[in-house]
Protein backbone atom coordinates (compact mmCIF):
# COMPACT_ATOMS: atom_id res chain seq x y z
CA UNK A 1 0.00 0.00 0.00
CA UNK A 2 1.17 3.67 -1.00
CA UNK A 3 2.59 5.41 2.26
CA UNK A 4 0.34 8.08 1.34
CA UNK A 5 -2.76 6.05 1.16
CA UNK A 6 -1.84 5.16 4.39
CA UNK A 7 -1.25 8.16 6.25
CA UNK A 8 -4.88 8.79 4.73
CA UNK A 9 -6.57 5.96 6.25
CA UNK A 10 -4.78 6.18 9.59
CA UNK A 11 -5.41 9.75 9.58
CA UNK A 12 -9.01 9.63 9.29
CA UNK A 13 -9.40 6.81 11.67
CA UNK A 14 -7.22 9.42 14.15
CA UNK A 15 -9.52 12.61 12.68
CA UNK A 16 -12.69 10.81 13.95
CA UNK A 17 -11.61 9.24 17.21
CA UNK A 18 -11.33 11.35 20.58
CA UNK A 19 -8.79 8.88 22.54
CA UNK A 20 -6.12 7.04 21.18
CA UNK A 21 -7.49 3.71 21.66
CA UNK A 22 -11.46 4.93 19.95
CA UNK A 23 -9.41 5.04 16.59
CA UNK A 24 -9.50 1.10 16.35
CA UNK A 25 -12.94 0.72 14.97
CA UNK A 26 -12.13 2.60 12.20
CA UNK A 27 -8.70 1.26 11.68
CA UNK A 28 -10.16 -2.27 11.39
CA UNK A 29 -12.78 -1.19 8.64
CA UNK A 30 -10.70 -0.01 6.38
CA UNK A 31 -7.29 -1.94 7.33
CA UNK A 32 -8.49 -5.29 8.44
CA UNK A 33 -12.14 -5.91 7.12
CA UNK A 34 -11.82 -3.72 3.54
CA UNK A 35 -8.13 -3.71 2.52
CA UNK A 36 -6.59 -7.10 4.45
CA UNK A 37 -3.59 -5.12 5.04
CA UNK A 38 -3.49 -6.62 8.22
CA UNK A 39 -4.70 -9.10 9.95
CA UNK A 40 -6.84 -9.04 13.31
CA UNK A 41 -4.07 -11.09 14.95
CA UNK A 42 -1.84 -8.20 13.71
CA UNK A 43 -3.84 -5.56 15.01
CA UNK A 44 -4.59 -7.30 18.40
CA UNK A 45 -0.13 -7.56 18.63
CA UNK A 46 0.03 -3.95 17.96
CA UNK A 47 -2.58 -2.85 20.44
CA UNK A 48 -0.51 -4.86 22.86
CA UNK A 49 3.01 -4.11 21.68
CA UNK A 50 1.43 0.43 22.31
CA UNK A 51 0.09 -0.99 25.52
CA UNK A 52 3.49 -2.48 26.81
CA UNK A 53 5.33 0.60 25.66
CA UNK A 54 6.01 4.01 26.89
CA UNK A 55 3.30 6.55 25.09
CA UNK A 56 -0.16 7.40 24.17
CA UNK A 57 -2.94 4.63 23.14
CA UNK A 58 -2.96 5.35 20.17
CA UNK A 59 0.78 4.50 19.07
CA UNK A 60 -0.85 1.12 18.07
CA UNK A 61 -1.06 2.75 14.69
CA UNK A 62 2.90 3.23 14.27
CA UNK A 63 2.93 -0.83 14.85
CA UNK A 64 0.24 -1.07 11.84
CA UNK A 65 2.22 1.02 9.94
CA UNK A 66 5.68 -1.56 10.05
CA UNK A 67 3.47 -4.07 9.64
CA UNK A 68 2.14 -2.57 6.24
CA UNK A 69 4.77 -0.73 5.17
CA UNK A 70 8.02 -1.06 6.94
CA UNK A 71 9.84 1.69 8.43
CA UNK A 72 7.90 4.45 6.00
CA UNK A 73 4.43 3.05 7.37
CA UNK A 74 5.97 3.53 10.91
CA UNK A 75 6.70 7.32 10.18
CA UNK A 76 2.87 7.29 8.40
CA UNK A 77 1.44 6.22 10.95
CA UNK A 78 3.67 8.32 13.97
CA UNK A 79 2.49 11.47 11.43
CA UNK A 80 -1.17 10.56 11.54
CA UNK A 81 -1.16 9.88 15.29
CA UNK A 82 0.29 13.50 16.04
CA UNK A 83 -1.51 15.95 13.39
CA UNK A 84 -4.84 16.04 15.44
CA UNK A 85 -3.16 16.70 18.32
CA UNK A 86 -2.11 20.10 16.23
CA UNK A 87 -5.68 21.42 15.85
CA UNK A 88 -5.65 22.12 19.94
CA UNK A 89 -3.63 25.13 19.01
CA UNK A 90 -5.97 26.15 16.36
CA UNK A 91 -8.79 25.45 18.82
CA UNK A 92 -6.98 27.36 22.04
CA UNK A 93 -7.68 30.11 19.82
CA UNK A 94 -11.20 29.63 18.95
CA UNK A 95 -13.11 28.29 21.88
CA UNK A 96 -11.95 30.20 24.69
CA UNK A 97 -15.10 30.50 26.82
CA UNK A 98 -17.07 28.33 24.96
CA UNK A 99 -16.10 24.65 25.52
CA UNK A 100 -18.62 24.59 28.35
CA UNK A 101 -21.48 25.21 26.10
CA UNK A 102 -24.03 22.52 26.35
CA UNK A 103 -24.19 21.56 22.49
CA UNK A 104 -20.31 20.92 22.75
CA UNK A 105 -20.37 18.93 25.89
CA UNK A 106 -23.40 16.60 24.70
CA UNK A 107 -21.98 16.21 21.51
CA UNK A 108 -18.52 15.05 23.54
CA UNK A 109 -21.07 12.74 25.53
CA UNK A 110 -22.67 11.46 22.42
CA UNK A 111 -19.23 10.74 20.75
CA UNK A 112 -17.85 9.02 23.64
CA UNK A 113 -20.53 6.20 24.04
CA UNK A 114 -20.76 5.58 20.39
CA UNK A 115 -17.33 4.76 20.58
CA UNK A 116 -17.70 2.95 23.42
CA UNK A 117 -20.62 0.99 21.56
CA UNK A 118 -17.90 0.88 18.69
CA UNK A 119 -14.80 -0.98 20.30
CA UNK A 120 -17.57 -3.37 22.17
CA UNK A 121 -18.73 -4.45 18.82
CA UNK A 122 -15.43 -4.90 17.63
CA UNK A 123 -14.16 -6.81 20.66
CA UNK A 124 -15.65 -9.69 19.03
CA UNK A 125 -13.62 -10.47 15.65
CA UNK A 126 -10.38 -9.81 18.08
CA UNK A 127 -11.75 -12.16 20.88
CA UNK A 128 -12.24 -15.16 18.15
CA UNK A 129 -8.58 -14.71 17.20
CA UNK A 130 -7.26 -14.45 20.34
CA UNK A 131 -9.99 -16.95 22.56
CA UNK A 132 -9.48 -20.59 21.26
CA UNK A 133 -9.46 -22.46 24.50
CA UNK A 134 -10.68 -22.13 27.95
CA UNK A 135 -6.58 -20.90 28.90
CA UNK A 136 -6.92 -18.02 27.00
CA UNK A 137 -10.80 -17.36 28.04
CA UNK A 138 -9.51 -17.17 31.34
CA UNK A 139 -6.55 -15.00 30.73
CA UNK A 140 -9.39 -12.33 28.96
CA UNK A 141 -11.25 -12.83 31.97
CA UNK A 142 -8.85 -12.27 34.51
CA UNK A 143 -7.47 -8.97 32.82
CA UNK A 144 -10.51 -7.90 32.34
CA UNK A 145 -11.09 -8.22 35.86
CA UNK A 146 -7.66 -6.80 37.09
CA UNK A 147 -8.42 -3.57 34.06
CA UNK A 148 -11.55 -2.95 35.73
CA UNK A 149 -9.87 -2.69 39.34
CA UNK A 150 -8.11 0.52 38.02
CA UNK A 151 -5.46 -0.31 40.53
CA UNK A 152 -2.87 -1.81 38.27
CA UNK A 153 -0.77 -0.51 35.17
CA UNK A 154 -1.86 -1.87 32.03
CA UNK A 155 2.20 -3.04 31.04
CA UNK A 156 1.96 -5.32 33.87
CA UNK A 157 -1.64 -7.25 32.95
CA UNK A 158 0.05 -7.72 29.55
CA UNK A 159 3.05 -8.72 30.96
CA UNK A 160 1.76 -11.14 33.30
CA UNK A 161 -0.66 -12.46 30.47
CA UNK A 162 1.95 -13.21 28.06
CA UNK A 163 4.40 -14.89 31.29
CA UNK A 164 1.28 -17.31 32.05
CA UNK A 165 0.86 -17.89 28.45
CA UNK A 166 4.60 -18.98 27.87
CA UNK A 167 4.62 -20.96 31.33
CA UNK A 168 1.58 -23.18 29.53
CA UNK A 169 2.77 -23.08 26.73
CA UNK A 170 6.09 -24.94 28.51
CA UNK A 171 3.76 -27.64 30.14
CA UNK A 172 2.34 -28.54 27.35
CA UNK A 173 5.11 -29.06 24.91
CA UNK B 1 9.24 33.10 27.97
CA UNK B 2 9.78 29.96 29.38
CA UNK B 3 13.83 28.87 29.21
CA UNK B 4 12.92 25.98 25.89
CA UNK B 5 15.30 23.32 27.77
CA UNK B 6 13.39 23.15 30.33
CA UNK B 7 10.00 23.57 28.74
CA UNK B 8 10.73 20.27 26.11
CA UNK B 9 11.99 18.43 28.96
CA UNK B 10 8.86 18.48 30.90
CA UNK B 11 6.86 17.26 28.04
CA UNK B 12 9.24 14.92 26.85
CA UNK B 13 9.60 13.62 30.15
CA UNK B 14 5.20 13.40 30.91
CA UNK B 15 4.77 11.99 27.41
CA UNK B 16 7.49 9.36 27.15
CA UNK B 17 7.98 8.78 30.39
CA UNK B 18 4.69 7.70 32.40
CA UNK B 19 3.45 4.03 31.85
CA UNK B 20 -0.47 4.06 32.00
CA UNK B 21 -1.86 5.87 28.83
CA UNK B 22 -3.78 9.43 28.54
CA UNK B 23 -4.81 10.05 32.32
CA UNK B 24 -2.06 9.51 34.00
CA UNK B 25 0.45 11.76 31.64
CA UNK B 26 -2.58 14.20 31.43
CA UNK B 27 -2.35 14.07 35.70
CA UNK B 28 1.98 14.52 35.73
CA UNK B 29 1.53 17.03 32.88
CA UNK B 30 -1.24 19.31 35.31
CA UNK B 31 1.19 18.58 38.50
CA UNK B 32 4.66 19.72 36.82
CA UNK B 33 3.56 22.70 34.66
CA UNK B 34 0.38 23.99 37.17
CA UNK B 35 1.50 22.54 40.81
CA UNK B 36 5.34 22.87 40.38
CA UNK B 37 6.57 24.76 37.93
CA UNK B 38 3.70 27.62 38.13
CA UNK B 39 3.77 27.94 34.20
CA UNK B 40 -0.14 28.74 34.16
CA UNK B 41 -2.71 29.39 36.97
CA UNK B 42 -4.86 26.64 38.26
CA UNK B 43 -8.18 27.54 36.56
CA UNK B 44 -6.27 27.58 32.84
CA UNK B 45 -6.33 23.88 33.61
CA UNK B 46 -10.32 23.63 33.09
CA UNK B 47 -9.88 24.99 29.77
CA UNK B 48 -6.73 23.02 28.36
CA UNK B 49 -8.65 20.14 29.78
CA UNK B 50 -11.99 20.67 27.45
CA UNK B 51 -10.02 21.49 24.42
CA UNK B 52 -8.19 18.31 24.82
CA UNK B 53 -11.34 16.52 24.96
CA UNK B 54 -12.61 18.53 22.26
CA UNK B 55 -9.68 17.54 19.55
CA UNK B 56 -9.49 14.70 17.70
CA UNK B 57 -6.98 12.08 18.05
CA UNK B 58 -4.92 11.21 21.32
CA UNK B 59 -6.19 12.99 24.18
CA UNK B 60 -2.44 13.49 25.87
CA UNK B 61 -0.91 15.14 22.81
CA UNK B 62 -3.76 17.84 22.29
CA UNK B 63 -3.37 18.57 25.93
CA UNK B 64 0.48 18.76 25.37
CA UNK B 65 -0.39 20.99 21.90
CA UNK B 66 -3.19 23.27 24.16
CA UNK B 67 -1.12 23.25 27.51
CA UNK B 68 2.39 24.42 25.60
CA UNK B 69 0.72 26.56 23.34
CA UNK B 70 -0.83 28.59 26.07
CA UNK B 71 2.90 28.28 27.51
CA UNK B 72 5.02 29.19 24.89
CA UNK B 73 2.73 30.34 21.82
CA UNK B 74 1.92 28.34 18.80
CA UNK B 75 5.43 27.10 17.72
CA UNK B 76 6.22 25.92 21.45
CA UNK B 77 2.60 23.53 20.98
CA UNK B 78 3.89 22.57 17.69
CA UNK B 79 7.47 21.54 18.90
CA UNK B 80 6.10 19.97 22.48
CA UNK B 81 3.89 17.41 20.83
CA UNK B 82 7.20 16.11 19.08
CA UNK B 83 9.05 16.39 22.35
CA UNK B 84 6.24 14.14 23.48
CA UNK B 85 5.47 11.80 21.37
CA UNK B 86 8.83 11.12 19.39
CA UNK B 87 10.78 9.24 21.99
CA UNK B 88 8.21 6.68 22.50
CA UNK B 89 7.28 6.42 19.15
CA UNK B 90 10.46 5.34 18.38
CA UNK B 91 10.64 2.62 21.00
CA UNK B 92 6.68 1.28 20.06
CA UNK B 93 8.54 1.04 16.41
CA UNK B 94 11.70 -1.00 17.44
CA UNK B 95 9.39 -3.52 19.70
CA UNK B 96 7.21 -3.86 17.02
CA UNK B 97 10.51 -5.06 14.61
CA UNK B 98 11.47 -7.25 17.88
CA UNK B 99 8.18 -8.96 18.00
CA UNK B 100 7.93 -9.28 14.30
CA UNK B 101 11.51 -10.63 14.11
CA UNK B 102 10.58 -13.49 16.78
CA UNK B 103 7.44 -14.29 16.10
CA UNK B 104 8.41 -17.51 15.74
CA UNK B 105 10.14 -18.42 18.28
CA UNK B 106 7.62 -20.28 20.66
CA UNK B 107 8.43 -18.85 23.53
CA UNK B 108 7.93 -14.99 22.23
CA UNK B 109 4.90 -16.73 20.45
CA UNK B 110 3.05 -17.92 23.28
CA UNK B 111 3.95 -14.77 25.28
CA UNK B 112 2.34 -12.27 22.58
CA UNK B 113 -0.53 -14.86 21.91
CA UNK B 114 -1.16 -14.15 26.38
CA UNK B 115 -0.98 -10.30 25.82
CA UNK B 116 -3.45 -10.78 22.71
CA UNK B 117 -6.25 -12.82 25.13
CA UNK B 118 -5.08 -9.86 27.78
CA UNK B 119 -5.97 -6.99 24.98
CA UNK B 120 -9.79 -8.08 24.66
CA UNK B 121 -10.08 -7.27 27.86
CA UNK B 122 -8.69 -4.13 28.52
CA UNK B 123 -10.87 -3.53 25.08
CA UNK B 124 -14.00 -4.61 27.44
CA UNK B 125 -12.78 -2.80 30.15
CA UNK B 126 -11.96 0.37 27.91
CA UNK B 127 -15.47 0.39 26.19
CA UNK B 128 -17.18 0.22 29.82
CA UNK B 129 -14.66 2.83 31.36
CA UNK B 130 -16.01 5.17 28.30
CA UNK B 131 -19.37 4.38 29.12
CA UNK B 132 -19.73 4.83 32.81
CA UNK B 133 -19.48 8.42 33.37
CA UNK B 134 -23.15 8.37 31.45
CA UNK B 135 -24.75 4.81 32.38
CA UNK B 136 -27.52 6.50 34.17
CA UNK B 137 -28.05 9.05 30.99
CA UNK B 138 -30.53 7.60 28.68
CA UNK B 139 -29.70 9.65 25.86
CA UNK B 140 -25.96 8.82 26.19
CA UNK B 141 -27.54 5.03 26.59
CA UNK B 142 -29.59 4.56 23.51
CA UNK B 143 -26.50 6.36 21.57
CA UNK B 144 -24.23 3.53 23.02
CA UNK B 145 -26.59 0.77 22.05
CA UNK B 146 -27.24 2.30 18.35
CA UNK B 147 -23.57 2.62 17.85
CA UNK B 148 -23.06 -1.06 19.07
CA UNK B 149 -26.09 -2.64 16.90
CA UNK B 150 -24.69 -0.36 14.06
CA UNK B 151 -21.43 -1.74 14.34
CA UNK B 152 -22.62 -5.27 14.86
CA UNK B 153 -24.20 -5.21 11.71
CA UNK B 154 -22.14 -3.56 9.96
CA UNK B 155 -25.31 -0.83 8.92
CA UNK B 156 -22.48 2.06 8.66
CA UNK B 157 -19.28 3.32 8.84
CA UNK B 158 -17.49 3.73 12.04
CA UNK B 159 -16.63 7.30 11.01
CA UNK B 160 -20.40 7.58 9.97
CA UNK B 161 -21.31 6.60 13.12
CA UNK B 162 -19.21 8.94 15.04
CA UNK B 163 -20.19 11.83 13.01
CA UNK B 164 -24.00 11.23 13.31
CA UNK B 165 -23.76 10.83 17.34
CA UNK B 166 -21.51 13.70 17.44
CA UNK B 167 -24.26 15.64 15.49
CA UNK B 168 -27.25 14.41 17.54
CA UNK B 169 -25.25 15.05 20.64
CA UNK B 170 -25.01 18.59 19.32
CA UNK B 171 -28.66 18.43 18.25
CA UNK B 172 -30.39 17.19 21.57
CA UNK B 173 -28.37 18.80 24.35
CA UNK B 174 -30.12 18.07 27.76
CA UNK B 175 -32.07 20.42 29.58
CA UNK B 176 -30.28 22.35 32.14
Amino acid sequence: MNVITLYLLLLKATLTSFSGGTSFPSVRQDLVVQRHAVTDAQLSTAVAISRMGPGPNGAFVICLGQYIAGPAGAAAGYLAMITPAWLAIILLRLLQGRTSHPRAQSAIQSLTAAAAGLMLANSWPIAQTAITSWFPALLSALSLAAFLSRNVETVWVLAASGILAMLYSGLHA
Amino acid sequence: MVPWLEFLSEFARAGNLTLGGGQPMIAELERRVISVRHWLPPEDFGLLYSIARLTPGTNILAFVAATAARIQGPFGGVVAVVAASLPAGFVIWLMTIFFDAWSSNRWIAAAMFGAMAAVVGLILSSAWQLLRPFRKKPFAIAIFVAALLAGITNTASPVTILLSAAALGALFPPKQ
